[in-house]
């Protein structure tokens, strides 16, 4: 199901993935076969209360989105991540990642996949944790635009197969990335695929 | 009318009224069908509200679910407020403001120190210190809903602090639909968008029926 070669996790669509990362070194996470929404979260090493927080990292850069230079931000303000490279530019800080109830609830489908357990095992395989306490995502490469009258609305990512996003480590991590398993409504086009997470301790060269 | 147009069994829930002092927050009970009041006395003032399912403290009033719930980054008359399972816990039934935030962060000392506001609490430790009078000790304290507080949104994401709309006496009024303990904190500002400012009093009621 996913596998790891090693510094390289492929995770298939709708599942979960855990990882590390130290600082000074680089994440590189790739949507393999385009508009996929990957959800991705990541923990202080050393204090799993720490964790990156979409609220404040959206205070901090006075933007719903965030860009090249933009550091991502911890629930106590301590920079973790900070985006290098990014060949589509739109990803989402806003959206809870889908659990349970986003199935049982709002279609009627109890047991389907869900990014929050995916991304709580993921975590979990080097952290244990509760729940509760999985940051808010931050879902990579989905598109939720504002649009009139500050309203929104999750519709397929523009981004292509090989798009990547490359974060610069600025705090020792874990990680955990879950191709979203919507596929229901709009978002992933129906159709969860793959993503690749890579971590390298130099920039990646463009291929 | 005593609470919903439905059938009442058993005795009408207890109302509450109570006081927030500026920089401080309380926690209080309320009921199913109860309505819950909110009143800026001075104008100016951010009220920052929590909610806790009674019966499942892990379960609470979330702003990340509401704006999913309603496709909207905005909090607007009649919208549905909803827990992190995704049910309705209260509906926003009336309002003489029309401006709310489900964007911003709770206010904690580190923070407020980084900012010039030294020795301080914020939302975040006075909500803890509330619950913790109040007798109950919570798994987690989830973002706010930040009454009042303005925070203009373009069409390009960026997130503008503006100048509060409410003045004395505004009010917010929520028809409650899950049992839950709310905790509202009479925030300071952050001082990397607004002025500083003292803290001023916010009025709690929670009522059986409407006030004619």
């Amino acid at each position: 199901m996913n596998s790891q070669n090693n510094n390289e996790y492929l995770v298939d669509g709708g599942f979960g993935i855990g990882f590390t990362a130290k600082s000074g070194q680089y994440i590189t996470i790739i949507d393999l076969k385009g508009a996929q929404a990957g959800d991705f979260v990541a923990i202080n090493q050393s204090d799993p209360k720490e964790g990156l927080s979409a609220v404040r990292t959206r205070r901090y850069l006075r933007s719903l989105f965030f860009g090249i230079g933009d550091t991502l931000v911890s629930n106590r303000d301590n920079p973790m991540l900070k985006v290098v490279v990014d060949t589509i530019g739109v990803h989402d800080s806003t959206v809870p990642a889908c659990d349970p109830t986003r199935y049982s609830v709002d279609f009627g489908v109890p047991g389907h996949r869900n990014c929050l357990e995916n991304l709580h095992e993921g975590l979990s395989e080097y952290q244990e944790m509760d729940i509760l306490d999985v940051p808010e995502p931050f879902n990579l490469f989905q598109n939720s635009p504002v649009v009139g009258d500050g309203r929104t609305g999750v519709v397929n990512p523009p981004s292509k197969a090989g798009d990547h996003i490359v974060f610069e480590v600025l705090m020792d991590v874990v990680c955990a990335l879950s191709p979203c398993p919507q596929d229901i409504i709009p978002g992933n086009g129906l159709l969860p695929t793959e993503m690749k997470s890579i971590v390298t301790d130099h920039l990646p060269r463009e291929q | 009318m005593p609470l919903l147009m439905k059938e009442q069994t058993g005795r009408l829930p207890s109302e509450t009224a109570l006081d927030v002092p500026g920089g401080e927050a309380r926690a209080f009970n309320v009921h199913q069908g109860q309505l819950l009041s909110i009143i800026d006395l001075a104008g100016q003032q951010p009220a920052t509200l929590f909610a806790f399912v009674t019966s499942n403290h892990k379960e609470f009033l979330s702003p990340h679910h509401t704006r999913v719930f309603s496709n909207s980054f905005l909090l607007n008359l009649g919208m549905r407020l909803v827990t992190n399972r995704r049910r309705p816990i209260m509906v926003l039934g009336k309002d003489t403001v029309g401006t709310h935030d489900l964007l911003w962060p709770a206010l904690d000392a580190p923070y407020l120190s980084s900012q010039g506001v030294p020795d301080t609490d914020g939302c975040i430790e006075n909500a803890r210190n509330a619950l913790t009078e109040f007798g109950v000790s919570l798994p987690k304290l989830p973002d706010p809903v930040n009454l009042f507080l303005n925070v203009e949104l373009d069409s390009t994401g960026a997130l503008i602090p503006k100048p509060l709309k409410s003045q004395a006496g505004d009010e917010v009024l929520f028809r409650v639909l899950i049992d839950c303990i709310c905790v509202v904190s009479a925030a300071h500002k952050d001082p990397s968008g607004w002025p500083k400012a003292l803290p001023t009093t916010l009025q709690i009621r929670t009522l059986n029926q409407v006030p004619l």
